[in-house]
């Protein structure tokens, strides 16, 4: 039920950078942000992408610079890092 | 009022209202609504990207024509609340299952707003219970004073005591001059976007007014001419 989801938060991110440079925006919003880190905790188990920590040293720190637009907390930055690296995943993808 | 209808008057607050919402800001917040929505309900969205797209473009369409009056905090608790008989559970979306929820709630909401309004006309009861303890002398001093701050503020039992004393008595072309400007403080304060509103301007079209509407004019126009007695004889 939730590829209609996926779909519209790859659409919205890159509507969003075209028209304000900003697609990472929706990583503010508490429900996208939790949807994207659970489909990272997913494809991580089906090893169907890499896990973060796995990723050359500049985009994990790219990631995190990411997450520090949006949060201050360590935790939730680790968590917004993986949404934004699932979201650049699924644009990819679409 | 209860807990829901308190909540429900908390929310008319919170945030920005649709019709106040840019453009970009409306699109962004109507795909981020979509999301909940569709976390809320389980119904599911289009996976064609192209149909995708257009349902937003209606979605926001709808936004702009039928919800502007509320904000997006309020349309998440419609559907957080939504009576249970609402179709269910892993159904593509469409524009008419969203309506079916938002639809009783701008009802509710509707009815909660008249109560806000009637509350807000209304002196609060400790001053009703105050001024009882007052003599003559010092009720008119109390009455002069607060009538220098705000009309909403003047007891509604002011008018029918000035006119007791015989110092204030209008005649009919006056009575009848207060009440169409009660009419237009009303027109003014109401949203011309709101139910309220449309209920309203229909009244004055038809000259016909609820007895509701005719109390709260009929209050507002004793406060009006409360109000002008005081700072009149201030001004002479």
């Amino acid at each position: 039920m939730f590829e209609g989801i996926y779909i519209l938060l790859g659409e919205t991110f890159n509507i969003w950078n075209i028209k304000t440079g900003n697609g990472f925006d929706i990583l503010k919003f508490s429900v996208p942000l939790k949807l994207l880190f659970e489909l990272y905790n997913s494809l991580v188990s089906l090893k169907e992408i890499q896990v973060i920590q796995d990723l050359p040293t500049e985009k994990k720190q790219y990631y995190f610079d990411i997450s520090k637009k949006y949060y201050q907390d360590t935790d939730q930055r680790v968590t917004a890092s993986k949404a934004a690296y699932i979201l650049e995943y699924l644009t990819s993808k679409i | 009022m209860t807990p829901a209808e308190a909540r429900i008057l908390e929310l008319k607050y919170t945030g920005k209202r649709i019709a106040h919402m840019e453009s970009d800001e409306l699109n962004l917040s109507t795909r981020k609504m979509l999301i909940n929505i569709s976390v809320i309900t389980g119904w599911t969205l289009p996976t064609n990207e192209v149909y995708l797209n257009l349902f937003v473009d209606q979605l926001l369409q709808k936004m702009k024509e039928a919800y502007g009056n509320i904000t997006e905090a309020e349309i998440e608790y419609a559907f957080r609340n939504k009576p249970s008989d609402i179709k269910d559970w892993g159904k593509p979306i469409n524009l008419s299952m969203i309506d079916e929820v938002i639809r009783p709630f701008l009802e509710q909401r509707f009815e909660i707003g008249e109560q806000e309004y009637k509350f807000s006309s209304q002196m609060p009861e400790h001053l009703l219970t105050d001024s009882k303890k007052l003599d003559d002398a010092e009720w008119q001093e109390w009455l002069q004073d607060i009538s220098k701050y705000e009309i909403n503020k003047i007891p509604c039992d002011s008018y029918a005591y000035l006119e007791r004393k015989g110092e204030l008595l209008l005649t009919k072309e006056q009575k009848h001059e207060y009440m169409a400007r009660s009419i237009a403080h009303v027109a003014g304060i109401l949203d011309p976007l709101s139910r309220d509103y449309i209920e309203f301007y229909k009244m004055r079209s038809e000259g016909i007014y609820s007895a509701y509407m005719t109390n709260t004019l009929i209050t507002h126009s004793k406060r009006l001419a409360v109000y002008d007695f005081f700072n009149t004889k201030k001004n002479v």
